[in-house]
């Protein structure tokens, strides 16, 4: 049991860190909500069939990145004492402001999308998920995972438009 | 259905694909493994990198495996010699270590009814009035977390083993090695843990009530609570 946990986490850390931050876990509390969802698998690995780890992950990462959500928001402030983790360790400190800044951007605007329709889009478009992957996890039909996939790059494609037309006439 | 081309696969603008992209490259935090395995529980870390490094070397050629086994002699082999000279054709013989077998089991004073174990009297001023997460970033390198993860991994097979005695003193010994490790608070519950289990519940209490006040949206808070009598 204990080497399933242990190929569980190789396999799926990196997967649920991006579902916890992406679906809208403060970057301080990552570590702790990544320990959180392998804990919770970990107490149920009996009851999970083989081969449907990654969907009850991902079930128990959203729940818990939208508890994280709620305590933040209480919180109304977040603390971190580390700067976010990006995949390229060398770059600059030009690029490393500028990722920041990026990051906070997306960031803002996953954060004003509908929480079910950034759901559907994250799995789809960021973890590369098909329509039937995510219906099969999200426990919903094929026609409503199409329905809000094609709502939220709408609502995406809108904000990132609204960006760019906003860095544009500042340029000009 | 068919699913509908990606946004990344080029139907997206280019800011659309690198905000995407910056969304993809997401990592956790560097401990973030380690923090997880040692929450569970997973021992055999050491087992398992052994493991994957001969799974490696199997499988290469027989030029990199020559090449492997030169490259080890030479890192091996060079301070070895540098140290032969240094001290002289012969090293001087180590002292014969301690022979436990020889030495006769100590029986332990029974406890007074109602008053703990003499043998591990912890005074209320060993107890810490503060179990504090450390500043992690650059604390530690990747190679002491990987340490401090083989000895928290040694503590909790010890422990697996009944070994309570033996782990409290490892655990002391880790405390004074990683007096700013990553697992700070990973080694605390395992204090803990040891404690509760070799009859010291008193301490394993204050210990407890200190971690949760400190510590209150712990992953552990729950299994504490129990020892804490909260």
């Amino acid at each position: 049991m204990k080497s399933r946990l242990s190929r569980l986490v190789d396999d799926h850390i990196d997967f649920v860190a991006r579902i916890l931050r992406n679906a809208g876990a403060a970057e301080a509390d990552i570590d702790d909500e990544v320990q959180r969802v392998f804990i919770v698998l970990s107490n149920r690995l009996d009851d999970v069939q083989v081969g449907c780890e990654k969907s009850f992950l991902l079930q128990t990462a959203l729940h818990i990145a939208a508890r994280s959500r709620r305590t933040t928001a209480r919180r109304r402030e977040v603390l971190t004492d580390q700067l976010p983790q990006i995949a390229d360790p060398v770059s600059t400190p030009e690029e490393l402001a500028d990722r920041q800044q990026m990051r906070k951007t997306v960031d803002q605007i996953l954060g004003q999308m509908d929480n079910d329709l950034r759901i559907v889009f994250l799995l789809y478009e960021v973890e590369q998920m098909t329509a039937a992957e995510i219906g099969t996890a999200l426990k919903i039909p094929n026609g409503t995972v199409a329905s809000r996939l094609r709502r939220a790059r709408a609502d995406f494609r809108d904000r990132v438009s609204t960006l760019e037309h906003g860095l544009h006439s500042q340029v000009g | 259905m068919d699913d509908p081309q990606r946004l990344l696969d080029g139907t997206g603008t280019t800011l659309e694909r690198t905000l995407l992209q910056e969304l993809r490259s997401y990592r956790g935090p560097e401990e973030m493994r380690a923090h997880t395995l040692a929450a569970l529980g997973v021992t055999g870390s050491t087992g398992l990198a052994i493991g994957g490094t001969l799974a490696w070397w199997w499988g290469k050629t027989w030029g990199t495996k020559l090449l492997t086994v030169s490259v080890a002699s030479v890192l091996v082999g060079v301070p070895a010699a540098y140290f032969m000279l240094r001290e002289g054709a012969t090293p001087p013989a180590l002292p014969a270590p301690p022979t436990v077998a020889a030495m006769p089991p100590q029986p332990l004073p029974a406890p007074a009814p109602g008053t703990t174990s003499p043998v591990l009297d912890i005074p209320a001023s060993a107890i810490p009035t503060k179990v504090v997460r450390l500043p992690r970033r650059g604390a530690t390198t990747s190679a002491n977390l990987r340490a401090e993860l083989e000895a928290l991994d040694t503590v909790r097979s010890t422990l697996a083993r009944g070994d309570f005695f033996r782990a409290l003193s490892l655990l002391d010994a880790h405390f004074q090695r990683f007096h700013h490790g990553r697992l700070h608070l990973e080694a605390e519950m395992l204090r803990i843990d040891a404690l509760a289990r070799c009859g010291q519940a008193d301490a394993a209490r204050s210990y407890a009530k200190e971690f949760l006040r400190h510590n209150p949206k712990s992953v552990h808070a729950s299994r504490l609570q129990s020892i804490a009598g909260q």
